[in-house]
């Protein structure tokens, strides 16, 4: 019989009504035998004491229902964010605070470079620095002859040098809407959109994509993960070709891979039969820590981007409205078969008319498939109101609301996408809780970090960069936030039954803290810090 | 950079006929190495005679066109074409048939191994009305006909006169006053939807600098097996009086060779040309100044029908008002 091992800590939060809290666990072959206090194994016969967690706090190791695997690519480059970060290898990248801190920090990168290398940083958020936008002049100061890219956060703006600009031939002559021009005619660095992006892009061989898909990415995502106390993670929108699947299964296998992956497949490149097909196919393929047969659709673009659907009066700085990824009607053949077959979609929809579309499409699917246990999800689902969260109840859907848009985008959609009557209801999770509707809350790594504990934070305080507090009554409780990223998340993943809270049977998933989040003030939740992880009963964590 | 692969973006909403037209490209014999990248990639039907392979998804043609799916991301298709060791003659985009083409077209502008050639909005008119009367899709497909350098208006012979005459209508209302309107008959000739029909930096040919010239256009094109003697066709090349702005297409000499003909301007340029099947011919000119009906009438008198199998005219006539817009000889 194998080793029964004892965890004690200082507190263990379970999630399980029925033993809410405890100090101990005991795990046997990577799942949880028993939960409770010092002789919480003997029953179970002989087992080891493991006191390595005795002065922190346990909780069950964090899904994160929608992230992407390029969130681990992205540390091949220099981050230049403002907030400090954690690297994959959990080396702190301090926060460029001011333009000339961002200036400085490039120069150290390059002078690390080799010649002819193009110096590629990410993460950079002008909206943290008001006082003067970062233009190519600036990064003539680093360089004049290596091409420099500053990609922002939000991945569909960069600021890039007179070196980058003269490659692709980029002046004041050039008639591309995303190659934006000052004063003078002469364009400022800053290109927008891929269009404008792309012609760089591909001269200094930076795809992202292709770079996700590396083991190295895909190992660096799992510690990424790791190092915030997620278990199991989303990674939603793949093309999971017979390689990649290959890759990943091997990956996971590897008994030291800290990550249970859950990939959606991309339902947006092939018919409904093949793509229901495909989907099947690679659920029967699953492995323990790679769970497939989701499948991923869009609708629209995002709100930020002035390319989400919105219904009247729609938004406040443009007359256009935003741009369909899928014609209605397709989505409605889409979700029409894959609910016929059993497949489990998570669908993206940012505006309130995207939902109202996709909700319709669902609605109709379920009239003529009822029952099943389907969970398809909305995902960001970011401007339903009452009325549409009232309609996802009666269908039984789940929502996976994109809470760390409050914090990172919020002030914008204020004053320039929604106005304040519709931005303070984004994300609505109060209303989505108080109309029974599964929740799970999200970050979309690596648009914003991930960090469950600040997701968490964001829908439990909604707090934005300008000291707002955006929609006061749409917050949730804490108990309730720690919920959405657990047992929650698990839930719209399909695999609350295994993992999300610490009860006997479920995997031995920990989440490793320095601080009870149920004790600590609502502000602090953000700020506990976090040793690691342990995932199947094996210990990533100091 | 006009150096670039020609782009030329094909639009329009689902089902509203760019499949067809993308079909009847590539199988036309304009001698071009086309290179098409196509959404509906099951959609597409090329004659099987034509293709030499097949492969996931790529279909090769004997007259050197590529089919390619776009796939789920035009970037990375995009790229592979950029980076193979020969670029194509032209590029055709099929857009999905909810994009913003103007976001396609922006990617030609921005990247120098592209050049925008123009974007061509194909226009269902049994189903514009009620696309456009779609509170989901309205907004969609009126983004579509602004963005139009040249509309075209698919399933003519579907449709009765009088409901084309209003489809014709309601599209141009939403259509820039560049974009010419042709009402396809079976076949719209390679040169009129390939041609450059925007200037660098976007603007529709002859709308920049040149106020005399008004922005909306008639015009008249043939396909068919018709032929001319060369002393005709030099004659109709120097007539001034027919309002044609600018004539390119290949033309069948009644000695059995083909020419390429180009006409802008006052300047005419006649080429000998590889063999090609009987005539192509397509004339823009001013709207007011070109008559499709007299053109039409006078290539009639001064062309003969080959011997071969019956000649299909798709001749198309085109201008703001729909009483003219009736395709002439569509029926023939
Ligand atoms: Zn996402």
């Amino acid at each position: 019989m194998s080793e029964t091992v004892v965890y004690r800590a200082r507190k263990i939060i379970t999630m399980d009504v029925n033993r809410p809290a405890a100090t101990h666990v005991a795990v046997r072959d990577g799942r949880i035998l028993a939960v409770g206090g010092a002789d919480v194994a003997a029953p179970w016969g002989a087992a080891r004491d493991d006191a390595r967690f005795a002065d922190a706090v346990l909780m069950p190791g964090f899904v994160e229902g929608h992230a992407h695997m390029m969130a681990g690519a992205m540390w091949q480059y220099v981050y230049a964010g403002y907030q400090d970060r954690h690297d994959p290898d959990g080396v702190l990248w301090p926060g460029l605070t001011s333009i000339e801190a961002v200036i400085d920090g490039l120069c150290e990168a390059e002078a690390r470079l080799a010649d002819g290398a193009a110096l590629v940083a990410w993460g950079f958020d002008p909206i943290f620095l008001p006082t003067e936008r970062l233009n190519r002049r600036h990064l003539d100061a680093v360089s004049t002859v290596r091409p420099i890219v500053v990609m922002h956060s939000n991945f569909h703006l960069m600021t890039v040098n007179s070196a980058a600009l003269a490659l692709v031939g980029y002046d004041r002559d050039t008639a591309v809407e995303g190659v934006f021009k000052g004063a003078d005619g002469t364009p400022t660095g800053e290109l927008q959109e891929m269009a404008a992006m792309f012609p760089l892009l591909r001269r200094l061989g930076i795809d992202f994509r292709a770079l996700s898909r590396q083991p190295d990415s895909v190992r660096a995502f799992a510690r990424t993960a790791q190092r915030v106390g997620v278990t199991t993670s989303a990674d939603l929108m793949a093309e999971l070709p017979d390689d990649d699947v290959e890759t990943l299964l091997a990956l996971t296998g590897e008994a030291d891979f800290p990550l249970r992956i859950v990939p959606a497949l991309n339902g947006m490149s092939d018919t409904p039969e093949r793509v229901a097909e495909r989907a099947l196919a690679l659920r029967a393929r699953s492995g323990d820590r790679l769970r497939l047969g989701a499948v991923k659709l869009m609708t629209d673009g995002s709100i930020q981007g002035f390319t989400a659907r919105l219904k009247w009066p729609g938004y406040l700085e443009r007359s256009e409205n935003g741009i369909w990824n899928t014609p209605p009607a397709a989505l409605e053949a889409m979700v029409e078969r894959l609910n016929a077959a059993g497949v489990q979609m998570h669908i993206h929809v940012n505006g309130d008319e995207a939902s109202e579309v996709a909700i319709a499409a669902l609605e109709k699917a379920l009239a003529a498939h009822p029952g099943g246990d389907h969970r398809h999800t909305l995902q960001h689902c970011q401007m339903a109101d009452a009325a549409q969260f009232r309609r996802m109840a009666a269908l039984g859907l789940c929502v996976n609301l994109f809470a760390n848009h409050v914090w990172y985008f919020g002030d914008q959609h204020v004053e320039r996408t929604l106005g304040p009557d519709r931005a303070g209801r984004i994300d609505a999770a109060r209303t989505a809780l108080d109309h029974g509707v599964p929740l799970a809350i999200h970050s979309d790594a690596p648009v914003t970090p991930m960090a469950p504990l600040f997701t968490a934070w964001c829908a439990a305080t909604r707090r934005t960069p300008q000291g707002r507090v955006l929609g006061a009554a749409q917050r949730i409780t804490v108990d309730e936030a720690l919920h959405a990223i657990t047992l929650g998340a698990a839930y719209t993943l399909k695999l609350d039954h295994e993992i999300g809270s610490i009860e006997t049977g479920k995997r031995a998933d920990f989440a490793v803290l320095d601080d009870d989040p149920t004790a600590v003030a609502v502000d602090a939740l953000k700020d506990i810090g976090v040793r690691g992880t342990v995932l199947g009963g094996r210990v990533f964590a100091p | 950079m006009s150096g670039g692969l020609p782009v030329t973006v094909v639009t329009g909403y689902l089902g509203a006929g760019k499949t067809t037209l993308i079909n009847d490209l590539l199988a036309q014999p304009h001698g071009r190495r086309i290179t098409v990248l196509v959404n509906d990639f099951g959609e597409i039907a090329i004659d099987e005679a034509l293709i030499v392979s097949r492969s996931g998804d790529t279909i090769a043609l004997a007259n050197g066109c590529l089919c390619c799916s776009l796939g789920d991301d035009l970037f990375d298709a995009l790229d592979r074409i950029l980076s193979a060791p020969a670029l194509p003659d032209h590029l055709v985009i099929e857009t999905s048939g909810v994009a913003d083409p103007r976001r396609v077209t922006q990617i030609a502008l921005a990247e120098p191994m592209l050049a925008a050639h123009g974007t061509v909005t194909v226009v269902d008119p049994l189903n514009l009305a009620a696309t456009l009367d779609d509170a989901l899709l309205a907004d969609t497909v009126r983004r579509q006909l602004a963005a139009a350098d040249l509309a075209v208006v698919s399933k003519a012979a579907l449709c009765d006169a009088a409901a084309l005459d209003q489809a014709c209508a309601l599209a141009a209302g939403h259509l820039p006053a560049r974009a010419p309107v042709l009402v396809a008959g079976r076949t719209v000739p390679a040169e009129v939807l390939l041609d450059r029909l925007i200037e660098a930096g976007g603007a529709a040919p002859g709308a920049s600098g040149d106020a005399a010239h008004p922005a909306t256009y008639r015009s008249w094109s043939y396909a068919g097996d018709r032929r001319i003697a060369r002393a005709a066709l030099d004659g109709l090349l120097r007539r001034d009086d027919l309002g044609i702005y600018r004539l390119k297409g290949f033309v069948g000499l009644d000695d059995g060779s083909t020419v390429l003909v180009q006409k802008a301007g006052g300047r005419a340029t006649v080429e000998p040309a590889a063999a090609a099947v009987g005539s192509r011919l397509v004339a823009i000119g001013a709207a007011g100044a070109l008559d499709p009906a007299a053109l039409e009438r006078l290539w009639r008198s001064l062309s003969v029908a080959d011997a071969g199998p019956q000649a299909v005219s798709s001749a198309s006539a085109t201008s703001r008002t729909p009483a003219a817009m009736r395709p002439a000889g569509i029926d023939e």
